[in-house]
């Protein structure tokens, strides 16, 4: 079975150009290291954490409506439902299954399971 | 946005380039769960590797 990289989805108000056309269905593929480390030397991001997302997003939808290109314009530019919306898209779809630990309590030897969730806030 | 907390990554960045030597350019492109995925590899290999290890006679060449 292979893994599903790309993931569509479809904006809560949509984006709109400079000819007023709204784009409301995209594609977001999945977060690579590269999408969340390079980022960070871009000077928008070092002066501004927040600015990070943007740029994250940019780099990771593949297609929103007839936009040729996708950049970091586009994504200011979206409303703020929007954003929020791809935001947590994003966070969903690059959930990574959280690593379970066995141990032994010392008290009474049972064998337990703990699930530890680095992710979650 | 909860970005992969950054430690981990470079750790699990560093992990497989040690052991695979992949291209720095392959080992970023991978998504999250994939370069998990090839981290629990790497560690099932260790630990069947130090298990054989440790069960094999002094005797055996």
């Amino acid at each position: 079975m292979s893994l599903q990289t790309e993931y569509p989805f479809v904006l809560p108000k949509g984006y709109v150009d400079r000819d007023g056309n709204v784009h409301k269905k995209g594609t977001m593929r999945l977060a690579t290291a590269a999408d969340e480390i390079l980022p960070m030397k871009d000077v928008r991001v070092q002066q501004n954490q927040s600015y990070l997302s943007i740029m994250i997003l940019s780099r990771v939808i593949t297609e929103l409506g007839e936009l040729k290109n996708i950049d970091a314009r586009v994504i200011e530019n979206l409303f703020t439902p929007d954003l929020a919306y791809l935001q947590d898209f994003y966070q969903k779809i690059n959930q990574v299954e959280p690593p379970n630990y066995k141990f032994n309590c010392s008290k009474c030897g049972h064998t337990n399971e703990v699930s530890l969730d680095f992710l979650a806030q | 946005m909860t970005c992969y907390p950054a430690d981990n990554m470079y750790e699990e960045l560093s992990f497989i380039a040690y052991y695979f030597h992949w291209s720095y350019q392959e080992i970023m492109n991978l998504d999250h769960h994939t370069r998990r995925k090839w981290c629990d590899e790497i560690t099932r290999i260790n630990r069947k590797l130090n298990n054989e290890t440790e069960q094999k006679s002094i005797f055996d060449i």
